[in-house]
């Protein structure tokens, strides 16, 4: 188990390098630096700011830096457009946030479309399972940012129960909606994939072996068939986190909630290229992260996979 | 998308185990189970419906748009309703154009994206996927590890990220979206040629000499023809949402062109003040244009796998 | 005395082409400690038979008649019930040990549950208990085994577990379907053996549902034919393979090759089994049968009891054998 963990690090690595080198070099190659603007700043003031930020350096060089400075100390540097605030504290400010509704989101999604699944599954060919049908369809067009607008008609300006932005500390009534939003399109996923792979399992030879044993279906559902059942979920979860870090972006644009989406939009508008890059790097750091996490889960429950 | 392409990947085996593309008579099996299936069959008469929209409309309204209706400028909430007597059947935008023109020209630009992103995946992730299945080893390796991490990275992020560097364009845009939509399908294409790399006709043409090349293009390709069709069709409403999403944040297409999500944007953002046709309009032929797609991709699958039923 | 008895069971499954009937109209008994084999071609009914009568049918599935375990009717019993027979009184080895087995849990998890679901022991009695049943149909190293995971065992060795996990609560009827044909010859006959010694050792009844007649000579008692969802034949098992008295049980005879007798000629049965779907009118073995009649295209043979309890449902009365020697 231990050197396969290592492996799956050793894969890690190398994909968050290709990342940074990656951005690294798509804000190098932008048209005009990054002090560009309409009124063409004086020569002499232009050295000095690319002294100050280390940009007169050969890109190898500042290439190296950047990822030595986020390595040993975290930092991606100072904002471009911001002379007084590092990537850091802009971070370190709109995170928090996105971290509050984005877990609320990724637990409320993987609880209720795994439970929606397994009910349906076994109560297949019911209400419930036709229920849990139509709704998984139909949440397939209903991303996050249709999901948004429509939450807001119905709950602030029809029922008056919500207010339909902004954050407050996060307080449950600023909480609900962009749960909601974020949440239904994977849930809907996750729920037909439980379903479909719970009726698979329900239906092999031995969820049979195992009715023939005499168990109640209580054992059977929650001793023999959760498990494999749920593999394909986990491998889902991966891509289900993809989906929720991007859909923070409109989630923090929609709501005014604050988060590092909205950042990261000002960010691309202003072009402030550091910010984005930091936004880029930590999300795809978390990105793989997760995946690592999903792939041990997957080897420990799967007793198939040799480490 | 994981569920769908892991499905995908089974059914391609099944595919394979029947010869897929060997014969006529299954092909037109598949056309006869294609149009048996009652939502594709509705789904595909609907799409049609709203690509007549798209290219039609601007033909049946006095407005184009950019044009901004000065008569009711300021006071589009009240004046901007859809209504006959102004020609604005589906009510004016926040600046005074028309929704109508604006819902065409949306739709024109949203089904492009989802046409043309899909086909660059579709070139670009067969070649790739059959070049890495057909030679096999250590090439097949690398290649497919590129794609491993390729698809660990957040590609909305490094999307933006593009767009902002070089620009908010429409090209740009296609660029970003065929970089990263491949990646499936080239993983699917793989499997589905080491399937065929083992089959006798393949066996038949190596031995008879031709070089590697020609037999990727005239033997392995068309037998991939069934699965890259589905794939395809399910990878078009993916593109769309894509570029919805984008255009939402105001990062995808620019003024005056725009897409349905821009549109959903501009009508989201108004909601508070009581447009609501701006965005109902935008939002039932983002809806309906999905629902079809996914469907039509769903009856094709169907369709195409002779072992699902 | 029968512990076990079938009376005018049927099976029907739902599917998008309409009713499918698998099992049509069977009766039989099992007596204690007797082996009955059931055999037949692959379709013809036997396994869902045994299925129905355990409450395992497939969804779409649903059963009519009568099954009786020592008086009790199963057909239509309380799950919770029913759940005090199964894998307790009457358990059951289902044909393929590669996917019967759970591969997400230690074999040692799917043995204890048994017995302390059944017997009300405790996890390390249990264990103890699992152990010396895996010695019991002689797998070696089973405190070893236990803690594995099936995809780590032979086929051999699975099937063994699966044997071992239907002995342990010591049933009254042991169901075993197919239990030989997903393995190798040699550990095939290994198996029979064993079967024939646990019979004997725990005076259960076995029911063997096959389509290999080799195994049915070495080991069962009576054996009872069936074609197309319908009893053809019944009988001892002597009596049957020397002198079979339905032309489908003589052509099964005589396509199995013969130990006796290896130069004697193999007569396959001309055409294959018909689909359940559309089944041929009176007979439904009539298009493959030499013997057919004018009378076998309309009309069903029933089941009809003869002398030594032996039954045939066939309208030919002649001698079989002499149509294939004049040929």
């Amino acid at each position: 188990m231990f050197i396969f963990i290592l492996k799956r690090i050793g894969i890690a690595i190398p994909t968050l390098l290709v990342l940074i080198v990656f951005s690294f070099v798509i804000m190098k190659s932008a048209p005009g630096g990054p002090f560009t603007s309409e009124r063409p700043l004086p020569a002499q003031v232009l050295l000095n700011l690319e002294i100050k930020y280390g940009l007169d350096k050969p890109y190898h060089e500042q290439l190296i830096n950047y990822v030595v400075d986020i390595v040993t100390k975290f930092d991606f540097g100072p904002s471009f457009r911001y002379k007084d605030r590092s990537v850091n504290d802009i971070i370190a400010q709109g995170f928090p946030i996105t971290l509050t509704y984005g877990i609320w989101s990724f637990v409320l999604a993987v609880s209720v479309g795994v439970s929606l699944g397994i009910v349906a599954a076994i109560k297949h060919n019911s209400w419930i399972d036709y229920t849990a049908v139509g709704f998984s369809i139909s949440a397939q067009v209903l991303p996050n940012f249709v999901m948004a607008p429509i939450l807001v008609i119905i709950f602030t300006l029809t029922l008056g129960w919500l207010p339909g932005g902004g954050w407050n500390g996060g307080q449950w009534q600023y909480l609900v909606m962009p749960v909601i939003a974020l949440s239904t399109s994977y849930m809907a996923s996750i729920a037909r994939i439980t379903r479909s792979s719970m009726l698979e399992v329900l239906n092999s030879n031995f969820i049979r072996t195992a009715k023939a044993k005499g168990l109640s279906n209580t054992q059977i559902i929650f001793k023999h068939a959760l498990k494999p059942a749920l593999l394909p979920v986990i491998t889902y979860l991966g891509p289900a986190f993809v989906g929720m870090i991007t859909g923070s972006v409109v989630i923090d644009m929609y709501f005014s909630t604050g988060g590092i989406g909205q950042m990261f939009v000002s960010s691309a508008l202003n072009r402030d290229y550091s910010v984005i890059m930091g936004i880029t790097i930590l999300m795809g750091f978390l990105t793989i992260m997760f995946n690592l996490v999903v792939d041990i889960l997957y080897a420990w429950i799967d007793p198939k996979i040799r480490y | 998308m994981v569920f769908k392409s892991k499905k995908i990947a089974k059914m391609a085996d099944n595919m394979a185990a029947q010869g897929m593309g060997k014969s006529h008579s299954l092909w037109s099996d598949a056309r006869r189970r294609f149009f048996k299936n009652k939502a594709a069959v509705v789904s595909l008469i609907i799409l049609s419906l709203i690509i007549i929209f798209a290219f039609a409309a601007p033909y049946f309204t006095p407005w184009n748009n950019e044009e901004i209706d000065w008569a009711i400028l300021g006071s589009v909430a009240q004046d901007g309703k859809p209504s006959f007597t102004t020609k604005h059947y589906f009510g004016a935008d926040p600046l005074g154009r028309d929704l109508f023109a604006r819902v065409a020209q949306g739709s024109q630009i949203s089904l492009m994206v989802g046409i043309i992103g899909a086909g660059i995946a579709v070139i670009v992730g067969t070649l790739y996927g059959a070049i890495a299945g057909y030679f096999g080893g250590r090439l097949d390796n690398i290649m497919m590890r590129l794609v491993d991490i390729l698809m660990s990275i957040p590609y909305m992020f490094v999307l933006i990220l593009l767009l902002v560097v070089f620009g908010r364009s429409i090209e740009m845009l296609f660029v970003g979206l065929g970089l990263i939509s491949w990646l499936d399908m080239s993983r699917i294409v793989r499997g589905q040629t080491m399937v065929l790399r083992n089959k006798e006709f393949i066996e038949a043409a190596i031995a008879g000499g031709l070089n590697r090349f020609t037999i990727i293009t005239r033997h392995i390709i068309p037998n991939l023809l069934g699965i890259v069709i589905v794939y395809a069709s399910l990878l078009v409403p993916l593109m769309i949402l894509t570029e919805s999403f984008i255009s939402f944040l105001g990062l995808g297409v620019q003024e005056p062109n725009t897409s349905w999500g821009a549109l959903i944007s501009e009508g989201a953002g108004q909601v508070l003040y009581g447009t609501l046709w701006q965005l109902g309009f935008p939002l039932f032929f983002f809806v309906t244009a999905l629902f079809s797609f996914f469907f039509i991709g769903d009856g094709l699958r169907d369709a195409l796998d002779p072992k699902d039923r | 005395m029968s512990i076990f008895e079938v009376k005018g069971l049927s099976v029907n499954f739902t599917t998008i082409n309409g009713e499918v009937k698998a099992v049509n109209n069977v009766s039989f008994n099992i007596a204690k400690g007797e082996t009955v084999a059931i055999v037949g071609e692959s379709g013809s009914g036997k396994s869902q038979t045994v299925l129905a009568a355990l409450g395992l049918l497939a969804e779409n599935g649903h059963a009519t008649g009568s099954v009786k375990f020592e008086g009790q009717e199963l057909l239509g019993l309380e799950i919770k019930n029913l759940n005090k027979i199964r894998g307790n009184k009457i358990s059951m080895v289902f044909q393929d040990p590669m996917t019967s087995l759970n591969p997400f849990l230690r074999i040692s998890d799917q043995m204890v549950e048994v017995l302390t679901l059944h017997k009300g022991m405790n996890k390390k009695a249990a264990t103890a208990e699992a152990i010396r049943m895996l010695d019991a149909v002689r797998l070696p190293d089973a405190s070893q085994v236990i803690t594995r995971f099936p995809h780590e065992l032979s086929g051999g060795m699975r099937q063994r577990v699966m044997i071992a996990i239907a002995l342990s609560c010591e049933p009254q009827i042991l169901i075993a379907d197919e239990p030989t044909t997903a393995l190798d010859v040699t550990v095939q006959a290994q198996m029979l053996e064993l079967f024939k010694g646990l019979t004997k050792d725990f005076g259960t009844s076995l029911i063997l549902i096959t389509h290999d007649l080799g195994v049915v000579a070495g080991i069962a008692d009576r054996m009872m034919v069936m074609y197309a969802g319908k009893m053809v034949e019944k009988g001892n098992v002597d009596e049957t393979f020397y002198s079979p008295k339905n032309p489908y049980t003589f052509g099964l005879l005589h396509s199995t090759p013969h130990i006796d007798d290896p130069e004697k000629r193999l007569e396959p049965i001309d055409g294959l089994p018909p689909s359940l779907e559309n089944l041929p009118s009176g007979c439904a073995f009539h298009p493959r049968c030499a013997y057919s009649m004018e009378r076998c295209l309309i009309e069903e043979p029933k089941l009809i009891v003869e002398k030594n309890g032996r039954s045939n449902a066939c309208f030919y009365k002649g001698k079989l054998g002499d149509k294939e020697s004049s040929e």
